[in-house]
């Protein structure tokens, strides 16, 4: 059970057991465009902050340790938003929420916080895989809702937000709902619903190939 | 009739639970979402103060959303301490986990609609009184929610979160229907 427990995915960490990660997950996958520069973000985010607060560790007071990590992820989330402000100024007036939501999306993972008792690879292993793992949903979600929101896919662009795949038709057939949050919230349910289902299978099939 | 327009605009429109799931967490426990309120108005105050005045003069506003979320965490840790002298529980672990991300990124998100919409100092405390409201209105109907599943048949994995996801999701279509009508009747 301590393997399930702690695995990325089905564990206890995982962002659909968390309910910490509904924000994150509802925002950036409305499209599939701000779904790209959020992993991006995250990616860059998880790994820059875990490598500071690594090499600054022994620096850090103990009384303000949690502080400092806000601050430390606040600014690489600043870095990576001047880096998207400099390649299009209009993609970065969409996207500055969820690339601002990263940072809190770092301090709820609480990667930083066992970053005392753990070795430094295994703490770089942990916040790459969460950030993938939280990335991977976010695209897969974003690729249901855009096609059937909006009826179109879109790339970021140095014109921002730029729509590819698009008809008439399909725009008329879109069901609005589903790239609205109030669509997004039922669809996340109904895949937590499921999720829950898939784990209780995977928890009987490990258990009894344990007992074996 | 304009003032009022504003707060039901944000009551509906800067709602964190029915436009971003935001605070979720506390419709288990809405006994405690006192002080993550109190730290939500603090942060969206500061927060537009240190733009508008700060921040724009300089020419650094755009950026201005980035300084939100360790603004929020320090209102929270502040308010936090605050709220410490009134209880019998004089220890500020007691607000964990949720501390240290802003009470789970409310403050972040009430901040965050405050400084991109308000315009004026009245817009941006009615936009954060009218958030705060939201979010305690939807936090009371959806314990309602929840304390009914308890009772009712629904079926074992959709028990708990999953639930709460979808009902929240159903309150979001009705708010987001009621808003072109708030605005329809207060703009008269």
């Amino acid at each position: 059970m301590d393997h399930i427990d702690s695995h990325p995915f089905w564990g206890k960490k995982s962002p659909f057991a968390q309910a910490a990660y509904i924000p994150i997950l509802l925002y950036t996958s409305t499209r599939l465009s701000i779904a790209i520069i959020s992993t991006a973000a995250l990616i860059w985010t998880f790994i820059l902050s875990s490598i500071s607060i690594l090499a600054a560790a022994r620096l850090i007071p103990s009384r303000f340790k949690v502080l400092v990590h806000v601050f430390i992820s606040s600014f690489w989330t600043l870095v990576f938003g001047i880096l998207i402000f400099l390649f299009s100024p209009i993609l970065f007036l969409e996207i500055q929420f969820p690339l601002a939501l990263t940072a809190v999306v770092f301090i709820l993972s609480g990667l930083g916080d066992n970053m005392d008792t753990e070795t430094s690879s295994a703490v770089m292993k942990k916040s790459i895989i969460q950030s993938i793992i939280i990335g991977a949903i976010i695209l897969l979600f974003s690729l249901v809702r855009e096609p059937f929101g909006f009826g179109a896919l879109s790339l970021p662009s140095r014109e921002g937000i730029v729509e590819i795949l698009t008809s008439e038709i399909a725009s008329d057939m879109a069901i609005r709902t589903v790239a609205l949050t109030s669509g997004g919230l039922i669809l996340l349910g109904v895949v937590v619903g499921f999720y829950r289902i898939f784990k209780e299978m995977f928890i009987i099939y490990y258990s009894r190939r344990e007992n074996q | 009739m304009q003032l009022l327009m504003y707060f039901f605009t944000a009551f509906i429109l800067f709602n964190g639970v029915v436009q971003n799931g935001f605070g979720i967490q506390y419709v288990k426990a809405p006994q405690k979402v006192l002080v993550p309120i109190l730290s939500m108005l603090l942060s969206s105050l500061t927060g537009w103060i240190i733009v508008k005045y700060l921040l724009n003069p300089l020419g650094f506003g755009v950026f201005g959303v980035f300084i939100l979320f360790p603004l929020s965490v320090v209102c929270s840790i502040l308010v936090a301490k605050i709220a410490l002298l009134f209880c019998k529980d004089k220890n500020l672990n007691q607000f964990e986990p949720a501390l240290n991300s802003g009470f789970y990124g409310i403050a972040f998100y009430g901040a965050f609609q405050t400084v991109i919409f308000a315009q004026t100092a009245i817009q941006a405390i009615l936009f954060a009184l009218g958030s705060t409201a939201g979010f305690v209105s939807v936090i009371a109907i959806l314990r309602g929610i929840q304390k009914r599943s308890e009772v009712e048949a629904v079926p074992k994995f959709f028990k708990g979160q999953p639930l709460l996801l979808i009902s929240t999701g159903l309150i979001s279509l009705i708010f987001t229907e009621l808003l072109p009508m708030v605005i329809h009747i207060f703009a008269r």
